[in-house]
């Protein structure tokens, strides 16, 4: 980011390769919506971009990269109205595309994704703090103490969100399992 | 993660499990065209950034030199006029009592080419009433009169001529100064040295007759060459030998000059402040002066 900061174009390119998949998963799984993510995750790098010239090297990149991620998102809820969950206009087979397409998968994983497409399932049940705090370590690779940062709690709160996700989550894919 | 109790270490436990589960999932990308406008945007910024660069390098140095410009012709426009040019001359009087004869003019008329040098032909246009007897006296003489006097020296009476005047004129006071110095009649006829005088205001960058200071000035420079010469061979022994310039003060004093033997004195002073005088003498200063 400090090369790109100073200028250099094809760092970004890099750190963009680097961040893009993770974010893109954090944004989709948080707004649920397709569209509304890429919405979300365009809103987040053009925050990026813009604010290159005021980066100081205060944590890790990811730290920084999901803090404006998860404010874009928070900002993104606060531009719709609670009740607008689902809007009547966007594509009800999105929400499936979220899984993934199971066509596209090697017939020897199919069980995988299955169970991959449950534990999503599962994910969208949880509440959005235990959601948030499973994602940023997931998909950001941040440890406790970055994502009580990125967060704005303590470690221990952190910890906690975490851990009832993670708790919830096997259950949720142990539950499936036996209904199967 | 840090992790070292064991509820950690079930957590990570508990971690690895689920993001095994989960990992299938890590699939989904953004689209391609997502990805281009990013990048696209990424680039612009950079670009503008490079552009912003561009321009505002040369126009912070334009701003620094038209501001740096500004501000020293605003010093040298507010500077007062005479301050620097006594004070050297009064260094160097100070040289002057420390140097061997040999050395005694040289940092002066060292400083007077710097002088001119580093003037500014605006401030040379604005007054060029000091600037030849600035000359004149720099080149030659080792006192340092007051240089305000050089432009009411024109305009005053024949006795006090010599001391307004270059100070050619001045050290030769006592017989060619009332003739040597006719600030009241430029117009009289050249004689033999025409040519000379003519060359020598070729070679001062001025143009003679302007203002009645340069007017004194160029009379000044009609002595025969042969007179000039003595003239400042003993002005600049005067600088170096005390005793010979209160002589010569003397002189003046029986000749009746007293007006420009009481210059002299003064200007004595200024260069020998502990130089003992003679009773004759010091009766032409004031008392805290003797």
């Amino acid at each position: 980011m400090l090369r790109y900061r100073d200028g250099d174009a094809a760092a970004f390119e890099e750190l963009y390769g680097r961040h893009r998949g993770g974010v893109f998963r954090y944004v989709l799984r948080q707004v649920g919506l397709r569209s509304a993510a890429e919405e979300v995750f365009q809103e987040t790098w053009m925050k990026l971009i813009s604010a290159r010239a005021r980066y100081r090297v205060e944590a890790r990149f990811a730290t920084f990269l999901y803090h404006v991620a998860r404010n874009c998102v928070v900002d993104y809820f606060r531009r719709k109205t609670p009740l607008h969950l689902i809007s009547l206009d966007d594509d009800p087979d999105e929400a499936i595309q979220v899984a993934g397409p199971e066509r596209d998968q090697p017939e020897r994983a199919v069980a995988l994704r299955q169970s991959a497409a449950k534990l999503l399932n599962a994910l969208a049940l949880l509440p959005s703090e235990q959601r948030e705090a499973f994602l940023l370590h997931e998909e950001g690779g941040l440890t406790l103490d970055e994502i009580a940062s990125v967060t704005g709690t303590g470690r221990e709160t952190a910890k906690s969100r975490l851990r009832y996700a993670l708790a919830k989550l096997r259950e949720g894919i142990e539950h499936e399992a036996d209904v199967a | 993660m840090k992790q070292t109790s064991p509820e950690d270490r079930d957590l990570e436990k508990i971690s690895s499990e689920v993001s095994e589960r989960y990992r299938p999932n890590a699939q989904d990308e953004p689209p391609a065209r997502l990805d281009a406008a990013v990048l696209a945007a990424a680039r612009r910024e950079v670009e503008q950034q490079r552009r912003r660069r561009n321009w505002q390098m040369p126009a912070s140095i334009a701003a620094m030199l038209v501001i740096g410009v500004s501000l020293v012709l605003i010093v040298r426009d507010n500077e007062p006029p005479l301050q620097s040019l006594e004070q050297p001359a009064a260094n160097e009087a100070k040289l002057a009592k420390a140097a061997p004869p040999h050395l005694a003019m040289k940092p002066q008329s060292k400083m007077n080419s710097d002088l001119h040098r580093e003037r500014p032909s605006r401030e040379r246009s604005a007054r060029p009433d000091r600037e030849p007897i600035l000359r004149e006296e720099m080149a030659a003489a080792p006192d340092s009169a007051p240089r305000e006097k050089a432009a009411a020296g024109a305009a005053a009476p024949p006795v006090q001529a010599p001391a307004s005047a270059p100070v050619e004129a001045r050290t030769t006071a006592p017989v060619p100064a009332p003739a040597a110095a006719p600030a009241q009649a430029p117009a009289a006829p050249l004689k033999g040295d025409e040519h000379e005088q003519s060359q020598m205001a070729q070679s001062r960058d001025y143009s003679p007759g302007k203002n009645k200071a340069e007017e004194s000035t160029v009379a000044a420079a009609r002595l025969p060459q042969s007179e000039r010469d003595e003239v400042r061979k003993q002005a600049g022994a005067d600088a170096a030998k005390p005793a010979d310039w209160l002589r010569r003060i003397d002189d003046l004093l029986r000749v009746g000059d007293e007006g420009t033997a009481r210059e002299q004195l003064r200007d004595f002073r200024k260069q020998f402040p502990l130089y003992p005088l003679p009773q004759r003498l010091q009766a032409l200063l004031p008392p805290d002066q003797h």
